[in-house]
């Protein structure tokens, strides 16, 4: 079974995508995190194990660690394990200065304007 | 000319001339005298004497032959006699004649006439004698020979008398003769006395005109031609004239004359050498090319001068308007020259003793390093020095900015061994520009903050619509009515959420709108104390405390809105985060601090809360919908507001914080 984070501080939206992604993607195992150090909590705690996410759809804007925080804190502790890391970040933002920045970063495979349509879920996860 | 060494030289030649020619003619004249005494004895005496001497000789062959011819007659002796008488005795009769024609004594002619009178007599008694006796018959005839005897005693007596008369003419003659031969050999003596006194006197006086012309012409002249030596080697000797009433006096008088003339040129032109172009000169003459050359000179200098000087009062005009002065440095001896209106910029004691200058001194501290390191970049680049600093005027205590140009040069190895450059009082414009960075930065920053905002506006409000429109699919595809419901709820909740999130907007959209420029008089501690009452639930709360240490006359001007909302925004922040472990205690004061010319006052709200991570929040501390606690109450607009707020009233918001310990943040009030 599939794994899969999210990190977004807006429970209403941790909550539709989770369903959404319940609905769609077949049977899949969804975790949600406020903020990027919950995010980081919880991956070194799957570290090693089969719990580590297959996704991690990554909001931008978050208190006490926001998106591009947790990018450089994943930087800094998992760097080796950059391939197994399937970052998607996902955002209300129109800023092109953010998906400028995302595209730039070696972490992050895609940037993806919320919302995210079933298809696109079903093609990330399954 | 009177006294003249040409008269002088005319004279002795005069003299040797006249001497000679003297002499000449002298000489002549006596020569002369010499061969016509000379022509006297050998045509005229010696003959006399010589022809008498015949006639006497012939007189007694005649008488002699007569006395033969009485007592013995022959025909040989007779035609002797007949010769004598006949031929002989007139030849020389006639030569004698001749030579007696050119005497001039007249009692020598006489005694002559007397002897040719005997002569005659004794001629014809021997033709009476000869005729006679005329063949041998005659001899034997007494009275014939008787007669022939007295006619030869006749002869005899005549004989005898003209003899002495002979004598007598012969000695007279010879006599002449004698004084005729000295008087030639005087004559000769004379010529050659005369010749050798010509000679003495020519040679004395050309001597004594040697002497003279070196005495008195070649030694002057050799003095002179010293002197115009000494001056044609551009000096100028002391000399004095000669006392003397010539041509060399003359020449001398002029040197001296001219000598003066070039010491007056040369006093002229030192003066215009030293730059006094009001030095007269009076004209040596009309003809005076080079008093006039000089006095041009100076009229052409002085008028180049004025001309200079009006163009560096106009220099020194347009660089006090323009605040500019210029200056030479020399970097190995910190030899310092600058134009006057870099002393009216900097202060008049810019230079020290010895005409150096330290820049260390004028340049201001902050920016000694700044131009130090231009200057190098310069130099190493061969690139004109640029760059604005501030300078200390001493005098008048302050600093101001200048910007400084600067040109190098250097010597044969490449160092700089000075500057020259202008220093431009840039002060005003300065002051203006960074006043304008500083609006330009607020602006910018204000600017940013919008378009942040606007990013945020469309965050937020597509936040909903997602939300919303997910809830909605999710609705559409749930299975039961429960589920339904659950999601009819959750729509509720997102769109209570939206309007809040439109309530907060409009909240920032009044506030920029709101009259930033209503000024009011306000008592700040009344203000805090307004705020607290306000705050008096979540004070409760929290059991928190809030000392109000502002004094209480304290009175500032500023928008009571706008202070409303920033004390709120700060107490209720600083009662809100308050550490868990201890009771939340705020301490608000407020003192006066000095910032230039200006006075302003800063708030200061203490607390002893959680404390802010400044390290890695400071950016974001003041971004809208920033929040840093993970408190579910944050809604990350009140610092935006606040910050701006206190900006749009000239101030501004600091933060002091450490985590654990508590935040003091600062808020300046103009």
């Amino acid at each position: 079974m599939k794994n899969v984070l999210i990190i977004d501080d807006d429970e209403m939206y941790q909550l539709i995508l989770k369903r959404t992604i319940m609905r769609h993607c077949g049977p899949v195992e969804v975790h949600a995190a406020h903020n990027g150090k919950a995010g980081m909590r919880m991956l070194a705690e799957w570290h090693g194990t089969e719990q580590w996410p297959d996704v991690i759809l990554l909001d931008i804007n978050m208190p006490i660690m926001d998106g591009w925080e947790f990018l450089e804190a994943v930087h800094e502790t998992y760097a080796k394990e950059r391939a197994q890391l399937n970052i998607r970040m996902i955002s209300t933002s129109l800023d092109v200065r953010d998906r400028e920045r995302a595209d730039a970063n070696m972490y992050v495979r895609e940037f993806i304007c919320k919302p995210v349509s079933e298809d696109k879920l079903k093609e990330l996860i399954g | 000319m009177k006294g003249s060494i040409g008269s002088k030289l005319i004279n002795t030649y005069v003299i040797i001339i006249a001497s000679t020619v003297l002499s000449g003619v002298f000489c002549l004249y006596v020569l002369g005298e010499n061969l016509n005494t000379g022509k006297e004895i050998r045509n005229i005496t010696e003959p006399t004497i010589e022809r008498l001497g015949m006639m006497q000789q012939l007189m007694h062959q005649t008488k002699k032959l007569s006395s033969v011819w009485l007592y013995m007659a022959n025909k040989k002796d007779g035609e002797r006699l007949e010769h004598l008488v006949a031929e002989r005795y007139k030849e020389v009769d006639k030569e004698l004649d001749n030579v007696v024609a050119q005497w001039d004594n007249v009692a020598d002619v006489a005694l002559y006439k007397q002897i040719k009178a005997g002569n005659e007599i004794l001629i014809s008694g021997a033709r009476r004698v000869m005729t006679l006796l005329d063949g041998a018959a005659a001899y034997v005839n007494d009275s014939l020979v008787d007669e022939a005897t007295k006619a030869l005693l006749q002869m005899d007596g005549m004989e005898r008398e003209n003899d002495r008369r002979y004598n007598a003419l012969l000695q007279l003659q010879k006599a002449h003769l004698q004084t005729m031969q000295q008087k030639e050999a005087g004559l000769l003596s004379a010529v050659y006395l005369i010749v050798i006194a010509s000679v003495l006197i020519t040679t004395g006086v050309s001597y004594l005109s040697v002497k003279y012309a070196r005495g008195r012409i070649v030694e002057p002249i050799k003095t002179i031609d010293e002197m115009m030596l000494t001056m044609s080697a551009g000096k100028v000797p002391a000399y004095a004239a000669l006392e003397r009433d010539d041509e060399i006096g003359h020449m001398s008088n002029a040197l001296v004359k001219m000598a003066s003339a070039i010491k007056r040129q040369i006093v002229f032109a030192e003066e215009i050498g030293k730059g006094n172009y009001h030095a007269e000169f009076e004209l040596l003459s009309g003809e005076d090319k080079l008093g006039q050359a000089l006095v041009q000179m100076r009229n052409d200098l002085r008028r180049q001068t004025t001309a200079l000087l009006e163009q560096e009062q106009q220099l020194q005009q347009a660089q006090r308007l323009a605040r500019i002065g210029n200056f030479y440095y020399d970097i190995r001896s910190g030899k310092f020259a600058v134009s006057a209106t870099l002393k009216e910029i900097l202060g008049v004691k810019l230079i020290g003793k010895e005409g150096t200058f330290n820049w260390k001194q004028y340049v201001s501290e902050e920016y000694y390093g700044k131009l130090t390191a231009a200057a190098t970049l310069s130099i190493g680049k061969r690139d004109t020095l640029n760059e604005t600093v501030k300078m200390r005027r001493m005098e008048a205590g302050d600093e101001i900015w200048v910007h400084v140009i600067g040109a190098f040069n250097y010597d044969e190895a490449g160092f700089p061994v000075s500057v020259f450059g202008t220093i431009q009082d840039v002060n005003e414009r300065k002051e203006l520009e960074l006043e304008l960075n500083k609006s330009y930065n607020i602006t910018r920053e204000q600017n940013n903050r919008l378009l942040n905002f606007s990013y945020i506006v469309s965050h937020n409000l597509r936040m909903h619509s997602v939300n919303i429109g997910g809830l909605l699919k999710l609705m559409e595809a749930s299975e039961t009515v429960e589920e339904r419901e659950e999601y009819i709820g959750l729509l509720q909740v997102a769109a209570d959420q939206l309007d809040e999130t439109m309530q907060q907007l409009n909240d920032v959209v009044a506030m920029q709108h709101s009259l930033k420029d209503k000024l009011e008089h306000i008592n700040l501690h009344d203000a805090v104390e307004h705020t607290k009452k306000l705050l008096t639930t979540q004070i409760a709360e929290k059991g928190a405390e809030i000392v109000n240490n502002v004094e209480r006359q304290l009175t500032i001007a500023y928008n009571t809105v706008y202070l409303d909302s920033v004390l709120m925004n700060l107490l209720s922040n600083a009662v809100k985060y308050g550490h868990p472990e201890r009771v939340p205690k705020v301490e608000v004061s407020c003192r006066q601090v000095q910032e230039g010319a200006h006075s302003m006052w800063v708030l200061e709200i203490k607390d002893n809360g959680l404390g802010i991570d400044l390290a890695t929040n400071r950016e974001k501390l003041f971004g809208m919908y920033k929040t840093f606690h993970g408190n579910k109450d944050a809604k990350g607009i009140g610092l935006f507001m606040s910050k701006y707020q206190v900006e749009a009233m000239g101030g501004n918001i600091e933060v002091v914080s450490e985590v654990n310990k508590g935040t003091t943040f600062s808020v300046y009030i103009r």
